[in-house]
């Protein structure tokens, strides 16, 4: 865990820029900048932090509950329209970060899933993924924002897996289909 | 502990209650995953707040107020959607810097435009992950497909915010 810990690039990364932004803050007013800066971070996690370890926990369950053999039947056959409608909702409810997604992705291309709904799904769980509302928007933006951004947003998705499948489509006319 | 965190909790056990209740007793498995994930997010996270806490302090108030605020409209949004998409790193360092924005006067559509284009355009997953997994063909697809949908997203949500403010005044 120590080993993880001390070779975690982006921890590391952050703590570099960290120390590079000490220095602009003492810069701009000296040691009570820096003391201001780092009393907004604790403000910050005070708020967070339990908000942040519940949301790893119901991460983790959601996790092993969800049926990944099933989803995977389900849409891999699928096209069209409807074939985006449900990868759009599966990316809603796909858990985890790109670790997860993107093998699945690749597993659903390979079953020959269509790119309008390759497309519907990888937006939606980037922009949609109700596991990152729970870790992210909703912990550090609160529900209004958050319900803000999803009342704006759940379309989206389908509009770029509709997109997709229409460009697609004018290569295949073309005589240029997918190899 | 706030509304939100105790709600979470509730979810939380009641998950846990769900997986411990299934015959493969997988309530075990979900605590690993949770707590893998906690040991390697958590002093990330830790330190990406340090950095927004930092940030906040040299943060030009005006300039964000003026590029992003709430009557920066269109300007606003589509200021949002290029520092979105340029803006490096996972989640951990893209909320944090939302939250500081927000706290510094900015309004609900740049930082929906802000955190859609981040999501949609995110550099580093796009060379880790989808270019090498997914190939250059789909990977530029998606990215003209998914062109406009900050600019929508930021542009309802300047829409709707207004609509609801007018509604509760």
């Amino acid at each position: 865990m120590i080993k993880k810990l001390l070779t975690d690039k982006s921890l590391w990364g952050f703590t570099a820029i960290a120390l590079l932004l000490v220095g602009a803050c003492y810069h701009k007013g000296g040691d009570e900048a820096v003391r201001q800066g780092l009393g907004n971070a604790w403000v910050m996690m005070v708020q967070v932090g339990p908000r942040l370890l519940a949301a790893f926990v119901m991460a983790g369950f959601i996790q092993v509950l969800l049926p990944k053999d099933l989803i995977m039947r389900w849409l891999g056959a699928k096209s069209g329209f409807r074939g985006i409608l449900i990868a759009s909702a599966v990316g809603l409810i796909t858990p985890g970060g790109p670790m997860l997604a993107f093998p699945f992705l690749a597993a659903l291309f390979r079953l020959g899933a269509g790119y309008g709904p390759l497309v519907a799904y990888l937006t939606s769980w980037e922009i949609l993924s109700l596991y990152r509302a729970v870790i992210w928007d909703i912990p550090f933006m609160g529900i209004e924002f958050t319900a803000l951004r999803y009342a704006v947003s759940f379309f989206l998705p389908i509009l770029a897996g509709w997109t997709a499948q229409k460009i697609s489509e004018s290569w295949e006319s073309a005589g240029d289909g997918r190899g | 502990m706030d509304g939100i965190s105790i709600g979470l909790w509730l979810a939380a056990l009641i998950m846990g209650g769900i997986a411990f209740a299934r015959p493969e007793k997988l309530h075990k498995q979900g605590l690993k995953i949770a707590w893998e994930n906690i040991v390697v997010m958590v002093p990330r996270i830790a330190m990406a707040v340090v950095v927004a806490g930092l940030f906040a302090v040299i943060l030009p108030t005006e300039l964000v107020a003026n590029w992003l605020g709430r009557d920066s409209g269109l300007t606003g949004i589509v200021v949002g959607s290029l520092a979105g998409g340029v803006t490096p790193g996972g989640p951990m360092l893209s909320f944090p810097i939302v939250t500081i924005l927000f706290k510094a006067g900015a309004g609900v559509g740049p930082l929906i435009a802000y955190l859609t284009a981040w999501s949609v355009f995110a550099l580093h997953r796009l060379f880790a992950f989808e270019l090498p997994m997914m190939g250059a063909r789909f990977t530029l697809l998606r990215l003209v497909s998914s062109l406009a949908l900050p600019f929508l997203a930021g542009i309802l949500a300047l829409l709707l915010d207004g609509f609801l403010k007018t509604l509760s005044f």
